[in-house]
This record gives C-alpha cells, structure tokens and sequence, in this order.
C-alpha cells in the first residue's frame, strides 16, 4: 500500500519531516536555554478578578448553542456535498431532494439563531 | 506485509478505546476518545471508503470530540488542570491483555479474507485467543482491590466484547470475508451520489429535518429560563 | 515534592523528545534511502530530473523551504505593511538585508533560545505537545495543494475534504491549550476561537461546495484543471468573498482577531505560552496562511492556468497575492465583538454562500456547456 511513487508515501514522508522539525524547535531550548526555576515565573497569569461561583460557567457558555448547531451542520453538509454530482446524474429527484434539504433546514436553523442570540437567555 | 496495516490500526484502535475508558483523567479520556475515532476513520480507508472516513474524521474528531472535551473541562473546571492522576493500573493491564486477545482474533479474520493457508498458525491461534480472553476476564475480577470491588463487574463486559467480536469473526469468515469492499471497483462519488439520491432521498430530507430539530431542542432545553435569570441576581 | 517531580518531568520530556527525533531519523533513512540514491545520481547524470523528483518536492517546493520562506516574508510583510500604513517604519535593524527582512529570523533565534517555563498546575503533558499539534495541523494541509500537473506532493480523489479535516482538527488543539494553562483567561480565550473557528467552517465548507460543483471533483488536481477554461471567481463570486471571509476567521485575523486581541483578554489562549512553544504557535498558523492562500488559489483563482509563464509560478504569484491580501487586513480593519462575529457568520455568511449555491444550480445546462 506504501510504495515510493505513490503520493500517499510522499505525505507521511512530509508529516514526518515536519514532525522532526517541530520537535527540532523543542530540542534546542530543551538543550541549550538556561533553566532557572523560580516560583513567580510560574504562577498562573492574572489580571483582576473572575469571582468565583456559577457566573464562570455561565460565561464560558454563552455561545454553546452555536456549537451544537455546527454539529448539526457538519453531518448534514455531508449530504449537501452529493448535490454536486448528482443533479447532472439522477435526474430531477437527484436536484430536488438536497434542494429540499435545505429548505428544510432554514427554519430550524432561523429559529435557532434567534435563540441563541437572545444573550439574556445564556 | 499486507495484513501488518490492519493489524497494527487494530492493535492502536483497541489500546485507544480501552484508555479512553480507563484513564482516571476526563480529559485523557476524551482525547484517546479522538484517537479512536482516528483509528475507525483510517479502517474506513482501508475499506475502501473514502468519503466515509472523511466524514468520520470531519463529524467525529472534528465536531464531537470537541463536543465531549468542551463539556469535561467546563464542567470539571473547579479541578485544577494539573492535580488529576492518569490511570487506573490494574485495567490497563486488564485492557492490555485484551488488546492482545483482540489482536489474535483479528489475525484470523484477516487470514480468513486474504485466503490465507497458514493452517499450523491458525490452529494454534484459535486456541490461544480464547485463552488469553479468559485470563483478561480473571485479572480484571480478581485484580481490583477490595474497596472498588464493584469494578469486577467490568471483567464481564470484557466478556461479552470478546464474544461479540468472535461471532464477527465467525460470521464474517463464512460469508468470505470483507473482499467485496477493498479495491476491485474505485470508489466513484458520482456513483454514491446517484444511489443515495435514488434510494434514499426522501429519507435524508427527513434525517436532515430530525437533526436540525433536535439542534433547536438542545438549544431549547440548554438555555437559562427566566427564573434561574431572577435567582442569578 | 513538587519542585523534584518537575525536575523529573522536564528530563523525562527531554529524553522523550530526544527518542522521538532518533525514531524519526530512523524511519527516515528507511523511508528516504532509495530516493536520496535516485535524486544524486540524477545530480550527477540528469539534473534537471530532480525538479520533479518528490524528494524535490517535499524538501524544496511546494514543501518545506518554500513553505518557510514564505512564512517568513509574511511575518515580516504583516509589520511592514501595517507599519506603514500607519504612518510607521516597521522593522528595519535586523541584519545586512535590507528593509529589516531578517527581522523574523532574529525573531525565532531569539525565541529559540529562551527558557521554557511550564505554568504551575498545568496538564504538563498537553500544554507542550499543544503547539507541536498546532504546527502539524497547519502543515499538513500544504501537501494537499497543487502548484502545476507535476507538482503535488499528496494527490488524493478526496482532497479538498482533507484539507477541511485537518481545519477542523485546529479548534480542538485550541481547546486544549487554553485548558492546559489553567488560566482562566487562557481557557476563555480558547473557547472563543472554539466558537470562532466552528462557526465559520459551515460558510467555508459550502463556498467549497460551489467550487466542487463547477469542477465535479473533491480533487484539487481536478478542480485547478477545470479552470483552464475561466476562473471560477468569475462564475462563483459570491462564494468567493465568502470563502476568503472565513479563511479570515480561521486564520485569526482581522477583523476576527478576538482570540489574541492584546487589549482584551491579554493574548488569549496563548497567554500562558512563552519561548518556543510560542513560536510554534505562530510559525504554525503563518504556515496555515501559505495552505489557505495556496487553497483559495486553487479553488477560486484558477489554480497554476495562466498565459505566457509556466506554470508553477503562476501559482507562486496567485499564493502571493492572496497571502498579501490577508495579512494586509491587520491594516485596515478594525475588530470586530465576538457576538457580532459569531452571529455574522451564521446569520451572513450561510445565506450568501447558499444562495450562490441555488444560482449555479439553476444555471446548471449553461455551465455544463461552458465548462467542456
């Protein structure tokens, strides 16, 4: 399955390089940067304050909705991408059933939008 | 040569689905998660299925994976990144053995698609499988100590995984193995296209409103009603 | 307890690395041995035969050293013409060259040889290896792109969505970075390229779309060979702003650049990262630039077709060109909140790309025959 001429090689060949040189850009700090350790360079990096409590979560989920929605997106575009060879193809049901798709998609996608941008809700 | 592919994303697909259910880590978990789903999309390839293992990669690692390890962190988030430890020993070595078990059974599925004659091989490996999947089941029962006794249980789902996949096995080498997908007929889009949109149309139209309805669900059962909002304040 | 645990770690990460790279080299002579013969006896009987050779390929152009020079030029481009436009120098000191364009040179050695400090109770393990991921993530995809008919390092039927898997691997690396700092603003800052980049990858997956249904291929080689003809620019406009838009979201510039916004959130997601993972970071997504520049061109701008020169420098021009047309950005516009950003890709930029979409549909027979 891997043999020299095919492209497939030439990629994990280029990954590989690529992998090396990365891991190169590591090695020589590792190697060669001084390493004086003290407690302050390690602390974490603060500027004012988060109160604590539930507001954190909140704030970190303020665009969750939007995720979901990619999800859901993410599998349908895997039929939305057949729109593109099948129309020539299949006749008139290979270019009404995506273009039924999306119409059935717009208004959940509509609504949700209007959900999610609703702040006072997240 | 040709089936050391196979085995090896076997043996690297069974190690990363049994750390993500080992590791004492959510976030471990998570990630081998992905790498699982890595190693399903790369037997798709194998398989001759290219545009499934794309879709794999791109919905699962891409979108779902994101998914899970976005709910770990914000929900474990009062746990500092760094005070979790890794792994539960004795399931890992519970996992490893069936890792190996796995990896014998799926020699003989493999020697049973190529046609393979390594008759002396595979009469030994039928006896060492089964073997080895007992001594897994006896170190993940007796191995947990006695206070995460009910972990035993665990030893039985290793069991019933080992069973399941020998009846794949079993049922696979009769039907002649999976030569009908690898490699004698290109994988063609158009061709997919056209049967998806022949034979399943209306069918897809439909998923496509059940997925975008249930995102609006989510979304729905997600948000903050308005008396948490008064409680906020 | 603490202080000798660290100490064990970063040697045990030393030693890591260094295995890494000799398993590395190994498989390297395995793999390159046979090649490497072939490319010097060609030096030696035929050497314009190593021009296409794919050792040529991956080491030279398309691949590493074309890919590291021109990363390098963006960099510096990006002070530069920020700089003056604002009515600044830029970079000018930096070596015999002139116009300060060693400047990212001195850069990454100055970066090469700082300390790296790993924050207190960060996930160690995930907080190093974010940025080699990074890196990976954003290199990959220049193998997949085709400079003329000879030269591609990687030509698979199902390109282009290969090209969209390793994009929509980068949220995650993101994700995991912001976490492993255990900095609350690190991992906010994460969550919003999260969001950022998930959001405009539908826009930019069904702007592709157009692009594939003009050229009736995943492949890139195909689509660039169907554009002998016209550019599809020309037939898809639409799609074509819409994908440059969210190219500019992915990359994280402006007007999208909120993840590293330095008023905001300090530098986001990178916040806690210093020294060489730093410079990972960044060498990754200007080389991210140089894929999506070389994408666009392909999908949009006709790929290597062009009058009078051959044809792989038609496509060092168009990569060129669109990688100015980004980075020039950080010049003109303002950013843009995050909610706006958000809301606008979905509320936008899905609309636009759609309707281009139902356009070509509908103009399906014309294009059929314009396009044979």
């Amino acid at each position: 399955m891997l043999e020299a001429d095919q492209g497939l090689y030439w990629f994990v060949v280029f990954v590989l390089i690529m992998l090396e040189s990365g891991l190169l850009f590591y090695l020589i700090p590792m190697l060669l940067a001084p390493r004086k350790r003290s407690a302050l360079k390690e602390e974490t990096f603060e500027a004012g304050q988060v109160p604590p409590g539930s507001k954190r979560i909140r704030f970190a989920l303020q665009y969750y909705a939007y995720l979901l929605l990619f999800l859901v997106f993410d599998v349908t575009i895997m039929f939305l991408f057949l729109w593109g060879f099948s129309f020539v193809n299949s006749g008139p049901w290979g270019f009404i059933y995506p273009l039924a798709l999306v119409g059935v998609l717009i208004p959940p996608l509509v609504f949700t939008v209007k959900l999610s941008k609703a702040m006072d809700l997240w | 040569m040709d089936y050391i592919i196979p085995l090896v994303l076997l043996t690297y697909t069974s190690i990363m689905a049994l750390l993500s259910l080992e590791s004492r880590s959510l976030v471990y978990g998570a990630i081998s998660l992905a790498g699982f789903f890595i190693g399903l999309s790369l037997f798709f390839f194998l398989l001759n299925l290219p545009y499934l293992g794309v879709f794999q990669l791109l919905v699962y690692v891409g979108a779902i994976s994101v998914l899970i390890l976005f709910a770990v962190m914000v929900i474990g988030e009062h746990q500092k990144a760094g005070e979790v430890r890794r792994f539960r020993a004795f399931g890992l070595v519970g996992g490893l053995l069936l890792a190996l078990a796995m990896a014998f059974a799926g020699i003989i599925l493999l020697m049973s698609f190529l046609d393979v004659s390594f008759a002396p091989l595979y009469s030994v490996l039928v006896y060492v499988a089964p073997v080895v999947v007992l001594i897994t089941f006896v170190v993940l029962f007796v191995g947990e100590p006695k206070g995460r006794s009910h972990y035993r249980y665990r030893a039985f789902g290793v069991l019933g995984a080992a069973l399941i996949f020998g009846s794949f096995t079993g049922v696979f080498s009769y039907l002649g193995g999976l030569n009908a997908f690898s490699g004698e007929v290109p994988f063609d889009v158009g061709r997919l296209a056209d049967f998806v949109m022949n034979n399943y149309g209306f069918l897809m139209v439909v998923l496509g409103l059940l997925l975008a309805s249930a995102a609006y669900g989510a979304v729905a059962l997600a948000k903050k009603e308005k008396e948490e909002e008064e409680e906020e304040r | 307890m603490a202080s000798s645990t660290r100490r064990d770690f970063f040697k045990a990460l030393l030693a890591g690395v260094a295995i890494a790279l000799l398993i590395g080299v190994a498989l390297d002579v395995v793999l390159l041995y046979r090649p490497l013969l072939d490319v010097l006896s060609y030096l030696f009987t035929n050497p314009s035969l190593i021009l296409i050779h794919p050792l040529f390929m991956v080491l030279i152009f398309p691949g590493l050293g074309f890919v590291g020079i021109v990363a390098v030029l963006a960099i510096w481009g990006e002070r530069k013409f920020a700089a003056k436009v604002q009515n600044r120098v830029g970079p000018l000191y930096a070596g015999a060259l002139p116009g300060g364009i060693l400047q990212p040179i001195a850069d990454l050695l100055k970066l090469l040889f700082k300390e790296i400090i790993i924050p207190k109770d960060s996930d160690r393990l995930v907080f190093v290896m974010a940025p080699v991921a990074a890196f990976l993530m954003g290199a990959a995809p220049v193998a997949l792109v085709p400079y003329s008919p000879s030269y591609v390092i990687f030509d698979f039927p199902l390109s282009l969505l290969l090209f969209f898997v390793f994009t929509g691997f980068f949220p995650m690396v993101l994700l995991l970075a912001g976490w492993s700092s255990n900095n609350k603003f690190s991992f906010i800052g994460g969550l919003r390229a999260l969001y950022q980049q998930a959001s405009y990858e539908i826009p930019m997956f069904l702007s592709a779309l157009s692009a594939v249904m003009l050229a009736k291929s995943f492949s890139l080689m195909d689509i660039a060979k169907a554009q002998t003809g016209v550019w599809f620019i020309v037939l898809a406009p639409i799609s074509a702003v819409v994908f440059f838009t969210a190219v500019l979201a992915e990359l994280e510039k402006f007007p999208f650049e909120i993840p590293e916004a330095e008023s905001e959130i300090v530098a986001g997601w990178m916040t806690e990262y210093s020294g060489m993972t730093y410079g990972l970071y960044w060498f990754g997504i200007y080389v991210k630039l140089v894929a999506f520049s070389g994408l666009f061109a392909v999908l949009f701008l006709g790929g290597w077709n062009g009058p009078l020169i051959p044809a792989p420098w038609w496509m060092i021009i168009k990569v060129g060109v669109v990688a100015t047309l980004i980075i020039s950005t950080r010049a003109f516009f303002p950013r843009i909140r995050i909610d706006q950003l958000i809301s606008a890709g979905w509320t936008k930029l899905i609309p636009l790309a759609l309707f281009n979409i139902l356009i070509l549909v509908a103009l399906q027979p014309w294009l059929v025959r314009l396009l044979s």
